[in-house]
């Protein structure tokens, strides 16, 4: 097993992580993904129109901001934040999505399905279907579709299908399992818009590629309008895409902290958390070898987290492998500090950050006030908290907003 | 030779024409006992060959019917260990070969890893395993040669679009066994027709691959086993044999003897 710079091998392993676990049916289709994106990558015509794409559709480059009021509050080090919120659809899914649908186009697909989480994932994979014309079905679980339903009506608004998974814990991970499904049957003509940094070979190092241009972002946004290196580079870690856009371009660069955060939700027990590098075991599922959060005969466990986006109970490969290399360090943010993070941020830098993204803020303002004014901490705000409105209001007990859920229907 | 292998040679001494069936059980559903019962009664009605299933959290190649029969099982709180100790009882009881068909993360996460998992398997009896998501180019958990080093038949999978060359690969993979075809692209889930060109699919698997041929997915009616004559050597029926259970009411053996029999015909 040969392996330069955190690449994977030719069976899509890195170190020991990922692989392509998946029933036969799929594999020519991961073939043929495989065959194309490896031509696409260093094809001048398609990374033309990937950087038309970010720059006309997206809005890359998304800015980055140094937080002096955040950064005068906590008295440490200084806070910067890498705003994805502002990228098309409200948060970093967008870049793969556009990323993977001119793939689809390439291998002559017709048709494009998801799994989402939070939503944004397919809110976003619904807006590329729109643009690039690809009939769309997105699977939800029917929790999510409960904590989310501002963006199920995207989704919809945007022309495409959204299908409710009623079996399993109905989150994300049966989300995931609904699309496999939907993707074994139709693979033909169907092109499955993988949302994360997850599943079987190539799809990890699909959207990595996709993502890499948020950390080549920071490091010249960085360099350039401020003369600065980050010390730190912080990403809450779902599945691990925002975190691996954030931490590509910095993976050689020792010099520079990369650190990931998990849902810690409300406690170590089963169910409480989304901690699967604290409480989880290297398994296969979902067609990639990982940590996963799973009992000790193998059997996937629930999950719990603010976040709909961090509710999941495995992780990329390539975290797994960046963990056990050491070269990330992992931790986790609890629900209430999370909800602070979102408070503070909005308050004194006017941006609302998505509940995923304040994981990784949470960390940053437990850090900067241990470290001196010289430091720099870069905190990838994945997402921007629209999405969050119907949670927010109801975590933050507000009573009028509640109260005006309640009276909107009567009137007009 | 295991079990499997001895009934695959019986079966072509015997020259039938009708294809053998091999039937499916989720360990568990509805409970251990019943399960247990119903794989005898399969094997003593007349199927040739008896998958038995270990719950899944996460079963991504099934559809509806077996995906639920695994929740249920797993909300009961059966264990990997019960469905051990029951396929010993089972393998003690019946001469039918038998297969644990299950997911490779239970394998991978059974104590002792896959190494022990195939052992195990062999020390209860099983003849066999079915492992839809471990691929045929494995070369990274050993688990084809570990299974065969321990007498099992590990089965392989081709589908439709299974291009031949790796048709040609997955031959060998099925010397102590069989290939299992699934009928078409899709999830397990019994269907009222069989897929149009099936036949002739079956067909071209035949002239590449040497080994006996299995089709599943979608076989539920005697009418498909008939039309499946001379493609294939073996019929597999899974959700069906479910859907029989969650349709009779209680009576369940009854209807396990019956649609075996109807099927055997
Ligand atoms: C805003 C936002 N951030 C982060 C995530 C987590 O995913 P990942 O770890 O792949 O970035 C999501 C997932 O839905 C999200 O919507």
């Amino acid at each position: 097993m040969k392996k330069t710079n955190y690449n994977p091998n030719a069976a899509g392993y890195y170190g020991p992580y990922g692989g392509q676990y998946a029933p036969e049916l799929l594999i020519p289709a991961l073939e043929e993904l495989t065959a194309c994106f490896l031509k696409a990558k260093s094809d001048k015509k398609f990374l033309k129109d990937l950087s038309l794409a970010y720059r006309d559709f997206v809005g890359r480059p998304t800015p980055l901001m140094l937080c002096e009021n955040l950064t005068k509050h906590i008295g440490g080090a200084k806070i910067f934040i890498k705003n994805e919120g502002l990228a098309h659809t409200g948060a970093h899914k967008i870049n793969h999505c556009v990323g993977q649908a001119l793939l689809a186009k390439r291998l002559g697909k017709k048709r494009i399905i998801a799994e989402t989480g939070a939503g944004q994932h397919g809110v976003a994979t619904a807006a590329v279907c729109a643009r690039f014309g690809f009939e769309c079905v997105v699977y939800m679980g029917a929790i999510d579709i409960e904590r989310q339903r501002p963006n199920v009506f995207w989704i919809e608004q945007l022309g495409a299908t959204v299908k409710a998974v009623n079996f399993g814990g109905k989150r994300l991970k049966d989300a995931v399992n609904a699309a496999i499904k939907d993707w074994v049957t139709n693979v033909r003509d169907t092109h499955y818009l993988l949302g994360s940094c997850v599943g079987p070979y190539p799809f990890p190092e699909i959207n990595r590629f996709f993502q890499k241009v948020v950390g080549e972002e920071i490091k010249s946004q960085l360099k350039n309008n401020y003369g600065l290196k980050p010390d730190y580079v912080i990403a809450c870690v779902g599945g691990g895409s925002n975190a691996m856009g954030a931490f590509n371009a910095f993976l050689a660069d020792k010099s520079v902290k990369l650190i990931g955060v998990e849902g810690g939700g409300f406690g170590n027990k089963t169910g409480e958390h989304a901690m699967r590098f604290k409480g989880g075991k290297v398994g296969v599922v979902e067609g990639y070898k990982s940590y996963w959060l799973q009992d000790s005969d193998g059997q996937i466990s629930d999950t719990h987290s603010v976040s709909a986006g961090l509710d999941y109970a495995g992780v990329g490969p390539l975290h797994a492998y960046l963990k056990d290399t050491g070269r990330v360090e992992y931790d986790s943010a609890r629900d209430k500090d999370v909800l602070a993070a979102v408070k503070l941020l909005a308050k004194t830098e006017g941006i609302v950050p998505a509940l995923e993204s304040a994981h990784a803020l949470a960390k940053a303002i437990q850090l900067a006030a241990q470290l001196p004014k010289t430091k720099t901490i870069v905190v990838n705000i994945s997402g921007r908290g629209d999405k969050d409105l119907f949670i927010l209001a109801k975590q933050f007990g507000d009573k009028e907003f509640i109260k005006f859920t309640a009276n909107f229907s009567k009137h007009e | 030779m295991n079990k499997i292998q001895n009934t695959l040679v019986q079966l072509k001494a015997e020259a039938r024409k009708s294809p053998a069936l091999m039937t499916h059980v989720v360990m568990g559903y509805p409970s251990l006992k019943e399960s247990m019962a119903i794989v005898a009664e399969q094997a003593r009605a007349g199927a040739q060959f008896v998958e038995l299933q270990i719950p899944f959290s996460d079963p991504m190649a099934d559809g509806p019917t077996i995906m639920k029969a695994n929740q249920a099982a797993l909300d009961k709180g059966i264990k990997v260990l019960d469905c051990f100790k029951a396929a010993e009882k089972l393998a003690g009881k019946v001469s039918t070969p038998l297969l644990f068909m299950t997911y490779f993360n239970i394998a991978y996460r059974y104590k002792g890893g896959v190494k022990a998992f195939c052992r195990d398997s062999a020390n209860a009896g099983m003849s066999g395993l079915i492992i839809p998501d471990i691929s045929i180019e494995d070369e990274v958990e050993n688990y084809w040669s570990l299974a065969l080093n321990y007498n099992l038949s590990p089965i392989p999978i081709a589908s439709p679009i299974t291009p031949k060359a790796r048709l040609k690969k997955i031959a060998p993979l099925a010397k102590k066994g069989f290939v299992y075809c699934v009928s078409s692209t899709g999830t397990t889930g019994a269907k009222n027709t069989l897929p149009t060109g099936l036949g002739s699919y079956l067909d071209k698997v035949r002239q590449t691959v040497k080994s006996p041929v299995a089709v599943g997915f979608g076989i539920s009616q005697p009418v498909h086993i008939k039309a499946l004559t001379g493609h294939t050597d073996i019929a597999i029926v899974g959700s069906a044999c479910i859907d029989i259970i969650n349709k009779s009411k209680g009576n369940y053996l009854k209807a396990v003897t019956s649609f075996i029999a109807s099927l055997c015909k």
